[in-house]
Formats: structure tokens, sequence, C-alpha cells
């Protein structure tokens, strides 16, 4: 069996050793269950978020961890989501009792990484649903901060956390400066809805012209009528509710086509 | 010109009767079968011959006596026609006989005006229908 050629080893391994292949370093774990990389928190906020993960450790032994990290680069969210809450031991040595948001700036990509402590309050499609409806539309509109840290909030909701129903957690993000109302804001429509409108107002428009210049006359022995178009489709409508076998169909018909 | 009548412009015209509906009316008169003739102008129309039977048995045609009714079907903006016949009809005339009436209407509605060219093709069939399914012996 021939060899490769030696020459393209160097390019090979360059290749290899290309940031895009490489997965990317996991920084060190934070020291407060916050650890923001691209700085998209306020440093208000980020402490806000920290003290109020801290607390519900301290009442609870639950251990959130929010991950936002400038990238995830040529790995998939989950793997990598994984791999940081096992190094960074989410859960204190017991990974059942961890939670780990993660956000991945760059590729505005997000996972939920759940102890399996939390599956009867915190189920997969819970985790999903915080993310595609708190988090995201945030990032959509340009404020992924505000995203994160209601996604957090959401979650401390999920698995019932105690700073929740005297509202210390509420209180603790307001005053890392979270305006307004605690969920996310319904986003502007995108331009593609309204494309996707004209297109549909086009079909319509053209299917309306066609089926009013459809204009068809039945000749008999008296004179013409003039079919509306609707009543063919009433015809067979009607025929499928009664359900009745038509003898007209039992047999095929004879005769001929063409064009001229 | 008698008293009351009225002549050039002020005078009322004869509703003009579409040759169609005479030709219609000729060969249903000869015989026992039902001829009916459907123009369309639909801008899709696939399958002429399959929308002409839609339209057969949405005008209830195959209920004749001797399953003798033939539709001609037209669409006039496609340029498109088919002619189906009932199963008795079918049986009585034969294959090539719509294959010859659709080549005689071919070049009828090429070389003439359109509803002279299909009255034609009923006075045709009419006469032809007339042979096997008479009207005196029902």
């Amino acid at each position: 069996m021939p060899k490769p050629p030696l020459i393209l080893g160097p390019f090979v391994a360059l290749w290899l050793a290309s940031p895009g292949f490489a997965a990317p370093q996991i920084p060190a774990p934070p020291e407060y269950s916050v650890l923001d990389q691209p700085d998209l928190l306020s440093p208000t906020l980020e402490r806000a978020l920290e003290t109020a993960l801290v607390e519900h450790e301290r009442l609870t032994s639950e251990h959130l961890v929010v991950a936002i990290l400038s990238e995830r680069g040529a790995s998939d969210a989950e793997s990598l989501t994984k791999r940081i809450a096992a190094e960074w031991q989410v859960g204190r040595g017991n990974p059942t009792r961890g939670i780990l948001l993660a956000y991945y700036s760059r590729e505005k990509d997000s996972r939920v990484e759940i102890g399996v402590g939390f599956d009867s309050v915190l189920t997969p499609d819970r985790a999903r649903k915080i993310l595609s409806e708190t988090l995201r539309p945030e990032a959509r509109m340009g404020d992924p901060g505000r995203g994160i840290a209601l996604a957090a909030l959401e979650i401390l909701r999920s698995i019932e956390s105690p700073l929740l129903p005297n509202g210390r957690a509420e209180e603790l993000l307001r005053a890392g400066g979270l305006r307004g109302e605690l969920a996310a804001r319904i986003p502007p429509p995108s331009n593609r809805s309204w494309a996707t409108w004209i297109v549909f107002g086009i079909i319509i428009s053209i299917s309306v012209t066609a089926l009013l210049t459809s204009a068809e006359a039945h000749y008999t022995r008296s004179g013409w009528i003039h079919p509306k178009p609707w009543e063919n489709w009433r015809a067979r409508i009607l025929k499928k509710i009664r359900r009745r076998r038509s003898v007209d169909h039992d047999v095929a018909l004879g005769g001929t086509y063409g064009s001229w | 010109m008698g008293p009351g009548e009225v002549r050039g412009k002020l005078a009322k015209k004869e509703p003009r009767i579409s040759p169609i509906v005479q030709a219609i009316a000729w060969a249903e008169a000869r015989s026992t079968a039902e001829v009916r003739v459907h123009i369309s102008r639909r801008w899709f129309d696939k399958d002429p011959f399959g929308h002409a039977s839609e339209i057969f048995s949405r005008f209830g045609m195959a209920r004749t006596m001797s399953r003798n009714a033939v539709l001609f079907y037209f669409n006039q903006r496609l340029r498109r026609f088919a002619i189906v016949a009932d199963t008795g009809a079918d049986a009585a005339l034969g294959k090539a006989y719509w294959a010859g009436l659709g080549a005689s209407l071919r070049e009828d509605l090429l070389s003439t005006h359109f509803e002279n060219a299909i009255a034609i093709a009923v006075r045709t069939l009419g006469i032809s229908l007339s042979d096997h399914f008479p009207k005196e012996k029902d």
C-alpha cells in the first residue's frame, strides 16, 4: 500500500491545530457561581446574580452556576456544557445537586445541564422552554445579559427556590439593574414575517384572480348556464359527507381528447 | 311593412341563439342521447379528459336510459378539448369513431370560428347517434 506523501504532513498538522478545529479551553471555575467571559452582564447585575445563586446554595445545598463563554468553537453545546459541568464539579462533587446554565456568546447558543436530582422539578423540556421563551428572545433583541439573568430566575422558580416566595431573588436582580417586568419582552416581528405575509398575499391574489377569470359555460338544448366555481367544491364535499358511491364512477368512460 | 312595425335601429332584435345550443337541440331531436357542451377558461388544466369526466358526473349525465350521453369539453384558454362518452355510446360507436371525430374537430377549430366548429362536431355526432339510438324507438 503506497504511503501518503510526506509533504502533506505539515498541512494536516496545521489544520488539526487550527482554532476552528480544536475544542476551546475550559476556563477556570468562577469563585461565586457566575463566570462572564465576554462581559455581557453589568458589574452590578453580575454581583446580584452571584448573590442570588450563593444564597440559594446556602439555603438548599443546591449548586447553581452560570457560565457565559465567548464561544464554543467547533464543539457542540451539549458536550461542551457537560464537560464544563464535570470539570467545575457543579454540584460540589455531587452532580445530582448541580445545575449549569451555559451561554456561548459568539454562536448565541445556550444549554442547561441539569443534575438528576432535579428531574421532577426541572425537566429537559422545561429547561428548553426557559431558554426559548426567556433567554433567546432577549438575546435576539440585543440584551443577552438580561436574558441570562431572567433564565436563571426562571430556573430558581422551577426548582422552587426559597428566594422566590419572599421576593428575595427579584429584589436582588432589580438591585442589580433589571428594570421593568421580570419576564422576557416580546421581540418585534422580524423582517422575514413581513416577507412571508407579502408572499402569502400574492399567492392569495393570484388564486382569487385565477378563480374569478376561470369562467365556465355549460350548454344544453335549452340554453346555457354559468356554473359558479364553488359549485364543484360543494358537490365534492356533499358527496363525501353522504358517502354515497356515485354510479357515474362505476365504469370507465369512453371518448378522446386533444388540443388545437 | 305592416302597421305597428318598426324599422331600422328601433326595431327589436331577435335574441341570438348560440349555434351550439341549436346544434345540441338538433342532435337531441334525432336520438335519445343527451349531448352537452362545456366551455372553460381555466388557467390550469393538466388533465382535460379527467376534468371533463368530473363535469360529466357532476351534471348527472350518466343517468340516461341507454347510457348514451356525450359531453364536449373545451378549455378555450389552453386550447384543449375532450369528448367524454358514456358506456352505451362508446360501445355503439367505437374508439375509432372518437379518434376520427376528435381529428375533424381539431381541424375545424383551427380553420373556423370556435362556436361553429363545436356546432359542426355536435351535428356530426348527432347523425351518428341517431343511427344507433333513434328517437322513435323509445
